[in-house]
C-alpha cells in the first residue's frame, strides 16, 4: 500500500515538473472521458467548463502574469458571442467565418479601449475595465434592435464543417475541448518566450522592465488584446452550443466570475484556470443540487451565500489560489528541478497570492 | 428642449442621489486610505442598513431609535467583516486583488443572507418627518431630500471634526501616510483597520436608511449602489473625503441629467461613462494626488 | 571623446528644483562618479537620462544623437543600461530569467512565433539563454541561475542587476549606488567587477556615497549639492577641493 502511495506522489511530482507531459496526459484524458461518463448532464458541464477555461486562460495571462486587471471581461465574452450572434442569425454568415470576423471587431474594441486605460495604475485601471465592461452589458440591453434586448437573440445555427453539423453536447465536446487545449497550449508557449518573460518583467517592476528595452506600453496593450480575443472566441463557441444568447451572461456577475475562477485557480499558472474553472463550475452544480436536500425548498438563496463563504475561505486559505497550495505542498516532498518554471517554486514574493514582506519604504508595492 | 421646471427637477434628484453616492463613496475612500482595499461590499452596506431599519420599524419601535439600532447594527458587521476576513487574509499575506476578491465574497454572503431573510420583495420606510411635497419652480422636491443633503454635510463635517482633531482620528490618517511609521508611533494599525471599517459601515448604513423613503430598498439595490459610489470616489481621487463628496454629487448630476435628458435606459451607464472621461483625462482623479512610484 | 552629455540640465517637481543647470559630459572608456550629499540630485539625474523623468529644462546627448524625451526602453535599445538604487528585480522569476529580460532588445520574436514555438523562436531562447549565462558568469552567479531571485543574499542581488544590464550590451553602464548595503569584502569585489569592466571597454557612470569605492576606481568625478554642480575633476582634486570638503562637512569617508 505504501508502496502505490510513493509510487503515485513520485508520478504525480513527475507530471507537475514536466509540463509537457501534464498536457499530453490531460488531452489523452479530456478525449477519452466521453467514453466514460453516459449522461448529458456530465457532458453539458464539461463544455461549460472548456468554454470559461478557455477565458479564464486569457485573463490569467492579463492579471497573472502580466499584472493587470480587468473587471469587465465579460464584456468580450458577450461581443464574441454577440458578434458571432448577430452575424449569422441575422445576416447569415458562416459561422466559422463570422467567429473571425467576431474575434478581430473584439480586438478592434480592446484596442480602442485598451490605448488609453492601461496607461492607468492598479485600481484606477480595475474600475475603468469594470465600468467598460458595464457599459458594454448596458448596450447589450438597450440595443434590442440588433441584439433582441433583454429577451435576447435566438436562432443562433450550430457550427459545422461540411455536412457534419456539432449539434448534440457530446459532438460539440470534441470541437471545443480541441480550442480550449489549443488555447492551453498557445498561453503556454507565450509565457514561456521573450514575450511572456517581457510580459511578467512588468507585472514586476514596469520601470525596470522598460529600462532594459521593453516596450511596456505596447506590450501591454497587445496582451489585452490577446486576452480579449480569447474571450471573443469563447463567446463564438458559447453562442453556436446555446442557439440562444441574453445579456445576463454577459454582465458584471460574469466578470467578477472569471476573476474568482482565475483567482482560485492560481493566476500566475498554465493550469489554474483549469483548476479554478472547474472547482467553481462543480461547485454551483454541487451547491444546486445538494442545497435542496437539506433546505427543503428554495436552494437558491444559500448557494450564494455558501459559495461566498467558500470563496473567502479560499482567499484567506489559499491566496495563490488552489493550484498553487497544491503544487507547494507536492514540491515539499520532491526535490527540486532545476528547469522548473519559476511560477511553480516556492517563493516569498510571488506575482499573485502574496505581497513583499518590505519594511523598507512606506510606499505601496 | 426641456424646459425650466424638467431642469429643476433633475437638479433636485441629481442631488439626492448624489448625496447618496458621496456617503457610500466617503465610505469607500476611508477604508481604502488607511488599507488599501477596495471594499466592493460597501454598496450591501447600505442595503443591510436599510433593510433592518424596515425591520425594526415593523416592531413598533419609535423611528429614531430604529435609525439608531440599524447604523449601529451595520458598524458591528463591518467589525465583523474586517476581523473574520480582512485581518486573517491580511496577515498571511494576501495581496490587494485577494483581498478586494475577498470583499465580493463578504458582499455575496450579505447579500445572499439578505435575500433569505427579507426575500425579493421592496420595501419602504416612512419618511422622518411627515411634510407635505414642496413645489420648487414647478418641480417637486420631498423634503427626504434635505435630510438626504443634510446627513451627508453632517457627515462629512463630524468626519472632519474627527480625522482633524481627535486622537483617534489622528492615528487613522496617520496609518494612512505612513503605516510604519505610525506602528513606531505605537498606533495599531490593525485597530485602525478595524475601525474605518465600522465607520464605513455607519456611513454606508446612513446612505442606505436615508434613501428608502425615496426610493424603495430591496435586497440587490447594494450593487448598483455600490458601483457608483465606488465611481464617484475614483472622480474625486480616492484620497479625499470632500473629493468623494464631490465626486458622489457629480456623478448624481450627470446620472440625472443624462438620464432625463438623452436617454433612460443608458441611465445606469452615464455613471460608468462618467467614469472612463475622468480616469481618461485625470488619471488620478478630480481631486487625486499624483503619485509616482520612486526607483 | 564624449558619448553622454548632459547640458544645463534642470528637473523641479512643484516647487522644488531637483537638479539644477548640471553640465557634464561623459569620454568613452571612462568610469564617471556623481558624488554628493543626499538629496543632491544624483537619482534624480540617473532617471533623467534613463527616460525614467522627463526634464524641466536642458538636453542630454548620447553618441551625438539627442536623447531627452524618448522613452525610457528605446533609451536601452541605443545603449544605455541601468541598475536601480533601490534594486528592482524581477522577483517573480528566477535569477537567469532576470538577465533574459535584459536581452530582450536583441530579441525578433513576437506572440506568434511565441505561442506557436517556431524554430525562430526555439533559437532565439538558446541564443538568449547562453548569453545571459555568460553575464552570470562574468559576475559570479552562474551556479544559483535557476533560483528565484528573490532568494538570492542582498549582495548577489545586486550583481544580478549588474548582470541584467549588461545583458543589454550596453555602450554606457548607469550603476546607481551599487555598494550601497554591502560589506568591505563585497563593495571590494564590485569595485574589482567594475574595473574589469571597464578592461572590457565599457563606459561606465556611477552615483555613490562610498568614498573609498569611488576614489579607487572613478577616472573623473562630478560633485553635486542641493542640485547644482559644484566641482568636477579628478579623484585627487576632488579631495582636495574646499567645496566639496565643505558640502560634505561632518560626512564620513566609507
Amino acid at each position: 500500500m505504501e508502496t502505490v502511495g510513493l509510487f503515485l506522489k513520485r508520478f504525480l511530482g513527475l507530471v507537475a515538473r514536466n509540463q509537457s507531459l501534464a498536457f499530453i496526459i490531460f488531452a489523452i484524458f479530456i478525449f477519452i472521458l466521453p467514453q466514460l461518463i453516459a449522461s448529458n448532464y456530465y457532458m453539458g458541464i464539461m463544455v461549460n467548463i472548456a468554454i470559461y477555461t478557455i477565458i479564464v486562460v486569457g485573463l490569467c495571462l492579463l492579471m497573472g502574469f502580466a499584472g493587470q486587471v480587468s473587471l469587465g471581461h465579460a464584456a468580450f465574452y458577450g461581443l464574441g458571442a454577440y458578434g458571432s450572434g448577430i452575424l449569422t442569425a441575422t445576416y447569415g454568415f458562416s459561422p466559422w467565418i463570422a467567429m473571425i470576423i467576431a474575434a478581430m471587431i473584439t480586438a478592434l474594441v480592446a484596442f480602442i479601449i485598451g490605448k488609453p486605460i492601461l496607461k492607468l495604475k492598479e485600481h484606477y485601471l480595475a474600475l475603468a475595465t469594470l465600468g467598460f465592461g458595464i457599459i458594454i452589458y448596458i448596450i447589450f440591453q438597450e440595443a434590442f434592435r440588433h441584439t433582441g434586448g433583454p429577451t435576447g437573440l435566438s436562432g443562433i445555427p450550430n457550427l459545422a464543417i461540411g455536412d457534419f453539423s456539432f449539434r448534440r453536447d457530446r459532438q460539440f465536446y470534441y470541437l471545443v475541448w480541441t480550442f480550449t487545449l489549443l488555447a492551453i497550449w498557445l498561453a503556454y508557449n507565450i509565457v514561456d518566450s521573450r514575450i511572456g518573460r517581457a510580459l511578467r518583467s512588468i507585472h514586476s517592476s514596469e520601470v525596470a522592465a522598460a529600462s532594459m528595452g521593453v516596450d511596456t506600453t505596447k506590450l501591454k496593450l497587445q496582451i489585452f488584446v490577446v486576452s480579449a480575443v480569447y474571450a471573443s472566441v469563447a463567446g463564438s463557441l458559447f453562442a453556436h452550443w446555446a442557439n440562444y444568447i441574453n445579456p445576463g451572461s454577459f454582465g458584471f456577475l460574469a466578470s467578477i466570475m472569471f476573476v474568482v475562477m482565475a483567482a482560485v485557480g492560481g493566476m500566475a499558472s498554465i493550469w489554474g484556470p483549469v483548476f479554478g474553472v472547474t472547482i467553481i463550475l462543480v461547485l454551483v452544480e454541487a451547491l444546486r443540487d445538494i442545497m435542496p436536500r437539506f433546505m427543503g425548498h428554495a436552494g437558491g438563496e444559500y448557494e450564494i451565500v455558501v459559495f461566498g463563504v467558500i470563496l473567502v475561505l479560499v482567499m484567506i486559505f489559499m491566496p495563490g489560489g488552489v493550484t498553487r497550495t497544491v503544487m507547494d505542498n507536492l514540491f515539499r516532498v520532491l526535490p527540486k528541478d532545476k528547469n522548473q518554471m519559476s511560477g511553480k517554486a516556492n517563493s516569498k514574493n510571488s506575482p499573485d497570492g502574496t505581497v513583499k514582506q518590505a519594511a523598507n519604504t512606506g510606499e505601496g508595492s | 428642449m426641456p424646459e425650466l421646471r424638467d431642469i429643476v427637477q433633475f437638479f433636485i434628484s441629481g442631488m439626492t442621489m448624489g448625496g447618496i453616492y458621496a456617503l457610500i463613496a466617503l465610505g469607500f475612500v476611508i477604508i481604502y486610505n488607511v488599507t488599501g482595499v477596495l471594499n466592493l461590499a460597501q454598496g450591501e452596506f447600505a442595503m443591510v442598513g436599510a433593510l433592518l431599519a424596515v425591520s425594526f420599524y415593523k416592531t413598533g419601535l419609535p423611528y429614531p431609535l430604529v435609525i439608531i439600532l440599524s447604523v449601529l447594527a451595520v458598524v458591528l458587521l463591518g467589525v465583523i467583516m474586517e476581523r473574520l476576513t480582512i485581518n486573517p487574509a491580511r496577515s498571511r499575506g494576501a495581496s490587494v486583488i485577494t483581498l478586494i476578491i475577498i470583499t465580493i465574497g463578504v458582499g455575496m454572503i450579505v447579500r445572499g443572507i439578505s435575500l433569505i431573510v427579507w426575500g425579493t420583495n421592496p420595501y419602504s420606510l416612512p419618511p422622518f418627518i411627515k411634510a407635505d411635497t414642496l413645489h420648487i419652480l414647478g418641480a417637486y422636491m420631498r423634503p427626504q431630500s434635505f435630510w438626504v443633503i443634510g446627513l451627508m454635510l453632517l457627515c462629512v463635517t463630524l468626519l472632519y471634526l474627527f480625522l482633524e482633531k481627535t486622537m483617534v482620528g489622528i492615528a487613522l490618517k496617520a496609518c494612512v501616510v505612513n503605516r510604519l511609521a505610525a506602528m513606531l508611533m505605537g498606533i495599531k494599525p490593525e485597530r485602525m483597520s478595524l475601525l474605518s471599517f465600522a465607520l464605513s459601515g455607519g456611513l454606508g448604513a446612513i446612505a442606505g436608511i436615508v434613501m428608502t423613503p425615496l426610493i424603495l430598498a430591496s435586497y440587490d439595490m447594494g450593487l448598483m449602489l455600490g458601483l457608483k459610489g465606488f465611481v464617484a470616489a475614483v472622480a474625486g481621487g480616492l484620497t479625499s473625503a470632500p473629493g468623494a463628496v464631490l465626486g458622489g454629487l457629480l456623478v448624481g448630476l450627470l446620472e440625472s441629467f443624462g438620464a432625463g435628458i438623452i436617454s433612460s435606459g443608458y441611465k445606469d451607464a452615464f455613471a460608468f461613462i462618467i467614469l472612463l472621461i475622468v480616469l481618461y483625462l485625470r488619471p488620478s482623479g478630480l481631486f487625486g494626488l499624483k503619485g509616482f512610484k520612486r526607483v | 571623446m564624449s558619448i553622454l552629455a548632459g547640458e544645463k540640465l534642470t528637473k523641479n517637481f512643484g516647487g522644488l528644483t531637483a537638479v539644477s543647470d548640471v553640465d557634464f559630459q561623459v569620454l568613452q572608456g571612462e568610469i564617471f562618479a556623481v558624488i554628493g550629499p543626499n538629496g543632491a540630485g544624483k537619482t534624480t539625474l540617473f532617471n533623467m537620462i534613463t527616460g525614467v523623468l522627463p526634464l524641466s529644462g536642458g538636453s542630454i546627448s548620447f553618441q551625438g544623437d539627442k536623447i531627452d524625451g524618448m522613452p525610457s526602453h528605446l533609451i536601452a535599445v541605443r545603449g544605455i543600461a541601468r541598475t536601480f538604487q533601490n534594486l528592482q528585480l524581477f522577483d517573480n522569476l528566477t535569477v537567469l530569467e532576470n538577465v533574459m529580460v535584459g536581452c530582450h532588445c536583441h530579441g525578433k520574436t513576437g506572440f506568434i512565433h511565441a505561442g506557436l514555438r517556431l524554430p525562430q523562436k526555439i533559437a532565439e531562447e538558446k541564443r538568449f539563454r547562453e548569453a545571459a549565462m555568460e553575464k552570470l558568469r562574468l559576475v559570479g552567479l552562474a551556479e544559483r541561475a535557476h533560483e528565484l531571485s528573490a532568494n538570492l543574499p542582498y549582495g548577489q542581488q545586486r550583481l544580478l542587476e549588474i548582470a541584467r544590464a549588461l545583458a543589454v550590451e550596453p555602450k554606457v553602464l548607469l550603476l546607481d549606488e551599487p555598494v550601497a548595503g554591502l560589506n568591505s569584502v563585497e563593495s571590494e569585489g564590485l569595485a574589482e567587477l567594475v574595473c574589469r569592466l571597464k578592461d572590457m571597454g565599457m563606459t561606465i557612470l556611477l552615483v555613490e556615497h562610498d568614498m573609498a569605492t569611488v576614489m579607487s576606481v572613478a577616472d573623473r568625478i562630478v560633485v553635486l549639492d542641493f542640485g547644482k554642480k559644484i566641482a568636477e575633476g579628478t579623484p585627487e582634486e576632488i579631495q582636495t577641493n574646499p567645496m566639496v570638503i565643505k558640502a560634505y562637512l561632518g560626512e564620513e569617508d566609507a
